[in-house]
């Protein structure tokens, strides 16, 4: 695939990065000498120096034979011109960074249909939403949604103390059906057999379905603590988008957003209506003190200053505030700011290229989710009719080392199956796959009719 | 600076519609045969030929300035009030200038005070003439002029702000004119349905006429002496509903209507909280009227309705003399004198959307001192309200209540008691009507001397224009070049 990424910022550098490394064609325009050398220096793609809307830049970078335009320039506007000129040339898909909600989050949003974008990705927004997912699961490290709803992905980080340290998996039993398709202990991810013994400070991945959650939680001892009162600190793109979101999703959470700057905080008070906007700096610790910070149930640090991310987490934590989430753009930190004390860590660039992969690998497969710092996949493929696995009990089937059935949604039904279940054509498979091994499952799954 | 010439000459063409108003009780009397045809053709001609001399003699063309825009908004009431008195002079339904006066002012500014004593006595024409009055200030002189006067230019808007009653102006279309039209327009529709409705229920003509003029512009006028409990449960009913319609915004019908939504109702915070005090207060005095012994019924219900909204409303029409009931159904009353209806209504008073801004500040200012660091902006209906309006709204409740207590010094001085004193200021200035004691639903202002009549008219003026642009005339520096 031949793509063309206009804009070489933070999230044009890890698309770049990504793609090349899945061993696509890219082409990245960019304006500035500095970081057309980095990209030089660091990706193995090509360069052209110039502006995104220049005629030039885009036929050099061979537009007309372009599959796919990625415009992450920092102007919105210009993005989605950009976007606007590619489906002129005949650029299949188009990827749009827009993150002013006035475009995107109004009645009329349907004028970017027809400005030709096909997907707009908002990293503030994702991260936002994020977010709140795991407010709505706050035991959970990570949540993931299949199926509509139903069926649903979550890490679990495994107390010391926990009852089921020390017990083999085939041992636990539970009402409903569940999964653990993945540990993650330190840097090792493994698919783990029934004879696995659970340890202290595993990250367990547990497929389910949605209203079996709770007796699972319950089965792990994992204990859900209410959130009940969230502080946000930063009122940029992404403290917006989080307090607006749980004012809708969830109207009886209290939530206080922290925001330096007086103009931004009056302008984020006149947006919302509940949550109450503090103009202070979030390093004040007279200020949280008086606020109560420490009697939140959730911290979540969102500025644009990954340090004073950190640094507020910290203060947040020794407050006295039960968890804390942090957003943090320097990837290479990530793995750090775990043994420090932050319970979660958000990357955008990271949640980012998840959205542009998902969109990318559209076909077979119906979705795709990055997890861990190791990036295994969820991926959701559809079982065509004719294809090898048609028909076969899972135990039959020679899935590759690394992968393993999740679920399997037929129709409106989930299941979460065992060896002996047979794959039917028309099913919908949730399967994960440690690093690497997605291309043997698309080839597994492969063949067929469309 | 104001230019003399180009406000009398505005001042004219405010005349000549009345003039031509004016019109409507000579037929009235050419219906009914009435030998006050005379007097008033006279009274017609004498507005009509003076409002066309002013036109005539003077400069109407020129771009009005923004001081002479304050000054076409009062000086055009006072003209309107000084011409409106003629038929009732004329014809000799009134012996006074200054009963004439007060009689006038009640009408235009939809106060409804009267100081007749037996309106059953008045002739037809002379009595359509004064419901007429309430129905051409309701909605507005000065918008009825921007109406029909195309050629205002941008004072058009400063005109329009300074008449319309209440803190937040919307506009319904982005140019003055067409909303000014757009707003009488809605105004004459809702009025000839509710004609229709009351002729269809039974009441004659003349008197569904006269009692939607009064009903619409809230007003509080009636042709008969017992007002509207003169008329059957139905009908007390039917203009209950259509008080409490006149008392909301009109703007808000008008979209209402043209989005085929009643849901856009129940959005206004102020809609919400004027519905509220309405069904508050009704439950109070029901309340109050059974604990001393009253008959919990249908007829307890209306009357109690009946009185909230028409109080509330600021429109004066009774069914039962409130002055009667228990200290705590006279108490509700007494408050309700306070509230008045919602901005951009046909209703005077405080406005309900004062008191929300009022109360959410309330709100605000305790909030801040639990949290010092918080950014709390005023809300209405999901909108902040500017810092300027705010100031407006209190300097607004301030001079209001000032007025009161100066003007009920001043009745108090007159000879009259506290109670009576106090009501009839807060009647007068609301626009409501009915006062208290002396001045109750079943008595008039007839007695009072004539120097508290000019001084209640003065207060209906205040009420009626909402206080600022009528200072702003007493202000020497106004004058000055």
């Amino acid at each position: 695939m031949r793509v063309i990424i206009i804009g070489a910022g933070k999230v044009g550098f890890n698309l770049a990065q990504m793609l090349s490394m899945e061993k696509h064609e890219v082409m990245v325009i960019e304006q500035n000498e500095e970081r057309q050398e980095i990209l030089n220096e660091q990706l193995d793609i090509q360069v052209i120096g110039g502006s995104g809307s220049s005629w030039e830049a885009l036929d050099e970078a061979g537009i007309k034979q372009a599959d796919m335009v990625v415009a992450v320039t920092e102007s919105d506007e210009l993005n989605m011109v950009m976007c606007l000129m590619a489906k002129q040339f005949g650029v299949k898909t188009t990827v749009a960074r827009v993150r002013n909600p006035e475009y995107t989050e109004s009645h009329f949003s349907a004028p970017l249909s027809v400005m030709g974008i096909d997907l707009i990705i908002n990293p503030e927004r994702i991260t936002a939403l994020e977010i709140a997912k795991l407010v709505e699961v706050p035991e959970a490290l990570n949540v993931d949604y299949y199926a509509g709803g139903k069926l649903l992905l979550v890490q679990f980080k495994m107390a010391p103390n926990a009852p089921v340290i020390g017990r083999q998996l085939l041992e636990l039993k539970a009402n409903l059906p569940f999964i653990v398709v993945a540990v993650e202990n330190g840097q090792q991810m493994l698919i783990p057999g029934g004879n696995y013994r659970i340890a202290a400070d595993d990250d367990l991945y547990v497929m389910t379905r949605t209203e079996g959650l709770e007796q699972v939680e319950k089965l792990f001892g994992v204990n859900r603590p209410p959130t009940e009162k969230i502080t946000i600190l930063g009122g940029g793109r992404v403290g917006y988008y989080l307090a607006h979101t749980l004012e809708t999703k969830r109207p009886d959470v209290e939530v206080k957003i922290i925001e330096k700057d007086g103009r931004r905080a009056r302008k984020v008070s006149h947006n919302l209506n509940r949550a109450l906007v503090l103009h202070g700096d979030g390093t004040d610790i007279d200020m949280l003190e008086d606020e109560n910070v420490g009697g939140s149930d959730l911290f979540v640090a969102v500025t644009n200053d990954d340090r004073l991310n950190l640094l507020c987490s910290l203060i947040a934590r020794n407050l006295g505030v039960d968890r804390t989430i942090a957003q943090v753009r320097r990837s290479e930190l990530l793995p750090l700011m775990e043994q420090v004390g932050i319970d979660v860590v958000v990357n955008p660039q990271l949640l980012t290229a998840g959205a542009v992969l998902k969109f990318m690998r559209k076909g077979d497969i119906i979705s795709v989710t990055v997890l861990g710092q190791n990036r295994a996949e969820m991926i959701e493929l559809v079982a065509r009719p004719g294809s090898r696995v048609i028909n076969k009990s899972l135990n039959d089937i020679s899935f590759p080392a690394g992968t393993i059935v999740g679920a399997i949604q037929r129709g409106n039904e989930v299941i979460i199956p065992h060896g002996g279940h047979i794959i039917k054509a028309g099913d919908h498979v949730m399967v994960f796959c440690l690093p690497h091994t997605v291309p043997k499952i698309e080839h597994l799954f492969a063949g067929g009719v469309r | 600076m104001v230019r003399l010439p180009v406000v009398l000459g505005n001042l004219g063409k405010i005349i000549l519609i009345i003039g031509i108003a004016m019109l409507a009780p000579v037929v009235c009397a050419i219906v009914y045969g009435e030998s006050e045809l005379v007097p008033l053709a006279i009274s017609a001609g004498i507005t009509l030929i003076s409002g066309g001399l002013l036109v005539y003699f003077f400069d109407t063309e020129k771009e009005m300035f923004y001081r002479e825009g304050f000054a076409i908004v009062t000086l055009g009431w006072v003209a309107a009030s000084l011409v409106g008195t003629l038929p009732f002079i004329l014809t000799g339904t009134v012996h006074s200038f200054a009963d004439a006066l007060f009689e006038t002012v009640s009408g235009f500014t939809t106060t409804g005070a009267t100081i007749l004593s037996d309106v059953e006595a008045v002739s037809y024409a002379v009595l359509f003439w004064r419901s007429l009055t309430h129905w051409l200030g309701g909605m507005g002189i000065m918008v009825l002029f921007i109406a029909i006067i195309a050629t205002l230019g941008n004072r058009a808007n400063q005109i329009f702000r300074a008449e319309l009653p209440g803190p937040a102006k919307e506009k319904v279309s982005p140019r003055v004119s067409s909303t000014a039209k757009i707003l009488w327009v809605t105004y004459v529709v809702m009025s000839v349905i509710l004609a229709v409705i009351l002729i269809l229920q039974g009441m004659p003509v003349f008197d569904s006429l006269c009692h939607t003029f009064g009903t619409m512009a809230t007003g509080g006028f009636s042709t008969k002496n017992a007002s509207i409990g003169y008329y059957s449960p139905a009908i007390q009913w039917t203009i209950t509903i259509f008080m409490a319609l006149a008392g909301t915004s009109f703007a808000l019908h008008f979209l209402a209507f043209k989005r085929r939504s009643l849901k856009l109702y129940w959005r206004d915070s102020e809609f919400k909280l004027y519905i509220g005090i309405l069904g508050a207060a009704s439950l109070l005095i029901v309340v109050s009227l059974c604990g001393a012994g009253v008959k919990l019924g249908e007829e307890t219900i209306r009357t109690a309705v009946f009185q909230v909204v028409s109080i509330c409303t600021t429109t004066g029409y009774g069914t039962v003399d409130f002055d009667q009931w228990p200290a705590l159904a006279r108490q509700v009353i007494f408050a309700l004198m306070l509230v008045g209806g919602c901005a951009g209504s046909t209703a005077g008073g405080i406005k309900v959307g004062r008191h929300l801004i009022m109360a959410r500040q309330t709100g605000i200012e305790l909030k801040r001192m639990l949290h010092p660091r918080a950014v709390l902006p005023l809300k209405i209906n999901q909108k902040v309200v500017a810092p300027e309006l705010l100031v407006n709204v209190l300097q607004f409740l301030f001079l209001y209540i000032g007025i009161i207590i100066i003007g009920s010094l001043v009745m108090c001085a007159m000879g009259l008691d506290l109670v009576s004193s106090l009501t009839s200021v807060m009647t007068c200035l609301g626009n409501i009507g009915p006062g208290m004691n002396l001045l109750g639903p079943t008595s008039n202002f007839g007695f009072l001397p004539a120097a508290s009549k000019y001084l209640l008219s003065f207060m209906m003026l205040l009420g009626r224009l909402e206080i600022f642009p009528v200072l702003i005339l007493m202000l020497p520096e106004f004058w000055r070049r």
